[in-house]
């Protein structure tokens, strides 16, 4: 008895925690799609009302699809890349140095499906890997963990780029120079 | 709009620079740093206090604290225009992506004494160190004129 109510209750808990966990989306809402787009185009974002709410709502865009990224998405990491683009050429400097923080972990955490977006999407290859290069040197690491990082993950980055691409990349990876 | 209370000003050097801010009896003047490769212009900007949302080491334990330079900052002598430029904590141009940085417990200091958070109350004046040294050489200036 005791040990049927523990299980109802685990299952219980178990269900809400799924339900309480917001799926990865699987296309891009259309006011998120609309910000991105008014972000490239250095256009105000609508759904925001001033430019301070406009800076916490790039930060927010970056959270949910950071988030979407890290579940496995892929789409979530299409957009996310995306939005490391937008970042770089904008030089939206706060958001470049997150991606120097935050990138490296996810692509260790999940590289097959960054290098298949990459593989897919070629023009995002040189900011993504500026962006991953740049995570060994930025905030005083002093290229702490590069070796390592390239000696687990150059195989895998030739085998899924192209040859060109890959060489690109790693090169960005040793040296970075910003795009 | 409110007012411009609080007002900090940066010098640059070659290099590095100095962050000036006072307010009370916090008197802060200390060496800042910036990533060489993306330089704001010298000029006035309104600041806001605020957090770096995707930023999880505020000094506090927080998101990390800084000051937001608005909208629309210039950089690299008027290549573009930034929305992301902040002052925020780190301990040399590293920590920088054209942000300007300072030790964390002064940016600490200054950004608690500012209030209220999240409004336009900040001037930030950023401008360049003109050198001049010694005194201008005469031309023909050599020992063997001198004889």
């Amino acid at each position: 008895m005791l040990r049927t109510r523990v299980c109802s209750f685990a299952a219980t808990v178990l269900l809400a925690g799924c339900a309480l966990a917001a799926p990865p989306p699987a296309n891009v809402p259309g006011d998120d799609a609309a910000e991105i787009v008014e972000t490239l185009l250095a256009i105000d974002p609508a759904r925001h009302a001033t430019p301070l709410a406009a800076m916490h709502g790039r930060a927010a865009l970056y959270q949910r699809w950071h988030e979407a990224a890290r579940s496995g998405s892929a789409t979530g990491w299409r957009v996310w890349l995306l939005l490391a683009q937008a970042a770089l050429v904008h030089v939206d400097a706060a958001t470049s140095e997150a991606f120097q923080a935050d990138l490296l972990p996810a692509f260790k955490a999940q590289p097959q499906v960054a290098l298949q977006a990459l593989a897919d999407n070629g023009w995002l290859l040189p900011v993504t890997c500026w962006h991953l290069g740049r995570h060994f040197d930025a905030e005083g690491r002093g290229g702490a963990g590069r070796a390592d990082f390239l000696a687990a993950h150059e195989a895998t980055l030739q085998r899924s780029l192209p040859a060109a691409a890959a060489a690109a990349c790693l090169a960005q990876v040793r040296q970075p120079r910003r795009p | 709009m409110a007012d411009n209370r609080f007002t900090i000003d940066v010098l640059r050097k070659s290099s590095d620079g100095i962050l000036t801010f006072r307010n009370g009896n916090i008197d802060i003047s200390t060496t800042c740093w910036w990533d060489p490769d993306v330089v704001i212009d010298a000029g006035s900007y309104v600041g806001y206090a605020t957090r770096m949302a995707n930023k999880a080491d505020g000094t506090d334990g927080g998101k990390r604290e800084a000051i937001w330079l608005g909208k629309g900052v210039p950089y690299n002598s008027g290549a573009g225009k930034s929305n992301g430029i902040f002052i925020h904590k780190g301990t040399g141009p590293s920590w920088s992506d054209g942000c300007i940085v300072l030790r964390s417990e002064l940016v600490f200091q200054m950004w608690t004494s500012i209030q209220p958070k999240e409004t336009a109350n900040i001037v930030v004046n950023v401008s360049d160190e003109t050198v001049r040294r010694g005194v201008v050489v005469p031309y023909r200036c050599n020992v063997a004129d001198w004889f």
